[in-house]
């Protein structure tokens, strides 16, 4: 039958489904009690700066509706700034806020935005439509993260972000992913952004997906994805490997944005990082993570220094022509 | 089944109007979701009164909807419309009506109704399958489709 066979195929190919990755890793490796920390992106951010890793600055927080007249003092200083819930998901609930013009602000789009409709939203966020499960929230506003000249080339609006997963504080796998028209600025897959994938050992840009297809050039500016190096590279790794020891969620997405003047910076967590980071990297994710986990039984699972962790990440996930597929797949098997 | 599913896309569509009215309110999450609730209530109390009047008795047995999960399913679908657009909430509830019309159908089914209250112990099986269910690692069907490009070449 075809089904069995692209089963068998995608098997072969050491693909992670949707069961296998909650049942496997995330219920594995990541403690329930330690959600809070990447769900709640204030108590996030608080932990980066305490462990000196740089995070968009917080301009403020506003957590009560007598707290939104406060609005115009946090923002006094600042020409542009982010809005965004504390406890949202999946980019909902997002306004970047570009510039301003006489008393109205500019949104990212160039949209005219009054005072009202910024409060409207903030009282919007505060009462937990964005956040998950509907409880009340924080808004947060904080820096916007103006992007580089080379991702500007290749993304619409928006800025890009880099997403890498971290298996036990090892970069499995990572990707570029890039903001279209079609979903608004924002960086998330599932709204119609796309993925590219990245060679973990050099940061440079391999093929990229859009809506679960391959695609090799980006839909609204037509250029070629494939063969950028994103900068500072080591330092995203770095960064990334640490967000590990910071939180101990064994199975982490670790998002960062590249930052014009500042570099790379942390910008979230994700404790249920997606699955379509395969289709960009075109490898699967139980193929490395298998690596990794043999790896470490073989070390009898003493927790590495960073830089070990991340030269031994280089070293298997290089993409230097085609992937290989010689690894004993004996443990993956159903 | 047909009044019940006439009723809930009554009370839903009027429920989310009075939903998107209260939105230009702006108002708080609870206060919001009371007057919704309200509304249903009242709602139903209407609906109750004419069919008994009218001499329609499965007008009566319906109206004994569950009136805040009834609530609760504005509030999502209203949620999701503003997110994700209205086909999308549409979509929503149109599932939720289905789901629920064919939980009805298999509840009625004579010889299941039979076979489970003879033997309680069915429900323990049923469990027991579920938990097999549970410890299904492989792939989804949906997700054989979804990463389809990882074996075209």
């Amino acid at each position: 039958m075809f089904w069995s066979k692209t089963r068998k195929a995608l098997r072969a190919r050491g693909v992670m489904g949707i069961n296998q990755r909650n049942g496997d890793y995330i219920l594995r490796y990541n403690k329930r009690s330690l959600y809070p920390l990447v769900d709640d992106k204030l108590q996030t951010k608080q932990m980066a700066l305490d462990a000196g890793i740089r995070v968009p600055e917080l301009y403020g927080a506003i957590a009560t509706e007598q707290g939104i007249s406060t609005l115009h003092r946090v923002v006094e200083t600042h020409r542009d700034f982010v809005i965004k819930p504390a406890q949202g998901a999946g980019g909902d609930g997002i306004m970047v806020i570009a510039d301003r013009f006489e008393d109205y602000f500019r949104s990212a789009s160039g949209r005219i935005v009054t005072t009202e409709e910024l409060e409207h939203h903030i009282s919007g966020i505060i009462s937990g439509i964005y956040s998950l499960g509907g409880h009340r929230d924080q808004a947060l506003i904080e820096y916007r993260v103006r992007s580089t000249e080379l991702f500007n080339r290749i993304s619409f609006e928006g800025v890009p972000d880099i997403r890498i997963i971290v298996l036990q504080g090892y970069p499995v796998a990572a990707m570029l992913r890039l903001p279209t028209r079609q979903s608004q600025g924002k960086a998330n897959l599932h709204q119609g952004a796309i993925g590219v994938g990245l060679d973990l050992s050099s940061g440079v840009t391999l093929g990229g997906t859009w809506h679960n297809q391959r695609i090799e050039r980006h839909p609204d500016t037509a250029n070629a994805v494939a063969g950028l190096t994103v900068p500072d590279w080591e330092e995203c790794l770095e960064l990334a490997a640490r967000c590990y020891d910071l939180t101990g969620l064994g199975y982490l997405g670790v998002d960062l944005v590249m930052d014009r003047e500042f570099g790379p910076m942390m910008l979230e967590l994700n404790a249920r990082p997606g699955l379509n980071i395969q289709i960009a990297m075109d490898d699967g994710l139980l193929r490395r993570c298998s690596i990794i986990e043999d790896h470490l039984d073989s070390l009898g699972n003493i927790r590495r220094p960073v830089a070990e962790r991340i030269a031994f990440s280089k070293k298997h996930f290089a993409v230097a022509g085609p992937v290989p597929v010689s690894e004993p797949d004996s443990a993956v098997t159903p | 089944m047909i009044w019940g599913v006439l009723l809930f896309t009554f009370i839903t569509a009027i429920g989310l109007s009075v939903r998107s009215y209260l939105e230009h309110l702006k108002l708080q999450l609870l206060a919001r979701l009371s007057i919704v609730l309200t509304f249903v209530v009242i709602l139903m109390a209407v609906i109750s009164l004419f069919g008994y009047k009218l001499g329609v008795s499965s007008g009566l047995s319906v109206a004994l909807f569950p009136m805040v999960i009834l609530t609760m399913v504005i509030e999502r679908v209203s949620i999701v419309w503003e997110e994700r657009g209205g086909t999308q909430s549409l979509k929503v509830a149109l599932g939720t009506l289905v789901a629920a019309v064919l939980c009805h159908l298999l509840m009625v089914w004579p010889p299941l109704v039979y076979f489970v209250f003879t033997f309680p112990g069915v429900l323990l099986c049923m469990s027991a399958v579920m938990v097999l269910m549970g410890h299904y690692r492989g792939y989804r069907l949906t997700e054989l489709m979804r990463f389809r490009a990882m074996v075209e070449r």
